[in-house]
């Protein structure tokens, strides 16, 4: 299979095709789609088509003008796909632009994603900053940097560090907190079969920041620094900076004196702590 | 059509918020199914009764033994083609015994599509109900091959029948399950039948034995 290497600084063009190794070093077109084994891109690469690799290295810039698909992707520089992209293993440390949907296995972004349409993965890891216009789905999402979502945000387990803002966030175990604030009532140990989920127990300090959601949904839910038009859920804690509209609860409730809850529902019971 | 909140359903059926949004993210309760309305505490999801309930309890009775992606596709079943050879319609439980001399009249080949079969269960439940005579299921049948034939998804599709009157011709409509009805007055429905879970029922058990 054909490889290719292009160190031009300006002016190297490449067929459609498929290949072995492409390396970019300078500035490159190509003129179409082409897939490769391996794709390395330390400079300039700008595709007429559609690109999809085995393994992809972003540390200059991409831009490809159809669908992206790739095995693994790190991107360290700044990729835009326009259309939908497919990249079952994603590290993004530097920039990523879909104008379509995003699927993944895994995705790790410590620096910046944005997606026009739906994102789906197994696992979402944010330390940086994902902002997706519709909705987020996936098994397990950590946000300890910044998630916002025009969409809905449902998974089996929502933790948040950082901040969220979406229309909804529904799932099993749904955490919102402010890591590094310096709890006062707060420190919550939730166990849940063999899983426990400590909160507060952080000393150092943060600027706090509020996050703001339309619908939280979920069977376990624990929120701090969070305005939310309607929470419900199974057993539910409101910890402090929180202001609620309404919230339903039938299991077990607790509520920071100092949270702001306008209306309460539901079979619930006051915990004892 | 009967709604009902998901809050009843979740104390109805003893799921979790959590199982509900994971079976939706699997694709085992249809996106179309979550109806929205003003509430006064803002919005309230409602889901149509019969469907919900009939589907929660079909995934709870096979989630031992199927995985939830197997399920979904049991659900969701594709246009595979050759579902089922004619000569083993008998062993189908759901199609009426009375059914099979009219489809083996009708159906002049040796295996039938997954829909045929969906349309043979729809067509016995029909009969059972009394809303068709015997006499008038050939008729039924022809009609119901045709629409539901193409259908993209029928586990989200409903068939309803109706007439201008006593001894005037049937119809048949088939439309998406939550997608409201208007009929003028001068029309008598006689039905619907929501072929989602017949599908999913069919698929799930005759499937397995076709692997």
């Amino acid at each position: 299979m054909r490889s290719i290497k292009i160190n031009a600084v300006a002016g190297g063009i490449f067929d459609p095709g498929e290949y072995g190794n492409v390396e970019i070093n300078g500035i490159a077109r190509c003129t179409g789609s082409f897939s490769a084994e391996d794709l390395e891109i330390n400079g300039v690469l700008k595709a007429q088509g559609a690109v999809r690799c085995d393994e992809g290295e972003i540390n200059g810039s991409m831009e490809c003008a159809g669908r992206l698909d790739a095995g693994e992707m790190e991107i360290c520089g700044a990729v835009l796909a326009a259309g939908d992209a497919g990249i079952e293993t994603l590290e993004v440390d530097g920039a990523l632009t879909v104008t379509g949907k995003l699927e993944c296995s895994s995705v790790t972004c410590d620096g910046a994603i944005k997606v026009s349409e739906d994102m789906t993965a197994a696992t979402i890891e944010v330390d940086g900053a994902l902002n997706v216009k519709g909705g987020v789905f996936a098994d397990t999402i950590e946000v300890d940097g910044v998630l916002n979502a025009g969409g809905q945000v449902s998974a089996d387990k929502v933790h948040v560090e950082g901040v969220i803002a979406a229309a909804e966030v529904v799932g099993d175990e749904v955490v919102i907190w402010q890591q590094g604030r310096a709890f006062t009532g707060l420190g919550i140990t939730i166990t849940k079969g063999d899983k426990k989920i400590s909160v507060g127990s952080d000393s150092g300090r943060r600027e706090q920041r509020t996050s703001t959601i339309g619908l939280i949904e979920a069977t376990t839910i624990v929120l701090e620094m969070v305005n939310v038009q309607t929470v419900n859920g199974t057993d539910v804690t409101i910890g402090p900076g929180c202001v609620i509209e309404n919230l339903d609860c039938n299991g077990v409730l607790r509520i920071d004196p100092s949270a702001q809850v306008h209306n309460i529902t539901g079979d619930y019971t006051i915990a004892a702590d | 059509m009967d709604l009902i909140s998901k809050k009843e359903l979740l104390a109805v059926t003893g799921i979790s918020y959590g199982q509900l949004y994971r079976w939706k993210r699997q694709g085992l309760i249809p996106e179309e199914w979550f109806i929205k309305r003003s509430a006064y505490t803002g919005q309230e999801t409602f889901f149509p009764r019969e469907q919900i309930l009939s589907r929660i309890r079909t995934i709870q009775g096979a989630k031992d033994d199927y995985s939830l992606e197997e399920l979904s596709r049991l659900l969701r079943p594709q246009a595979a083609p050759g579902f089922c050879p004619v000569e083993r319609l008998p062993e189908v439980r759901e199609i009426s015994p009375a059914l099979l001399p009219l489809i083996a009249r009708l159906c002049h080949k040796e295996t039938c599509e997954f829909y045929e079969v969906v349309v043979f269960a729809a067509v016995s439940q029909i009969l059972a109900a009394g809303a068709v005579p015997l006499e008038r299921a050939s008729d039924l049948l022809s009609m119901a091959l045709g629409a539901v034939e193409g259908f993209a998804d029928l586990s989200d599709a409903t068939l309803t029948l109706f007439r201008e009157g006593e001894d005037q011709p049937l119809h048949l409509l088939l439309s998406k399950t939550a997608a409201p009805l208007a009929l003028d007055r001068g029309l008598e429905t006689l039905g619907s039948w929501d072929l989602g879970p017949i599908a999913g029922t069919i698929n799930l058990k005759y499937q397995k034995g076709r692997n």
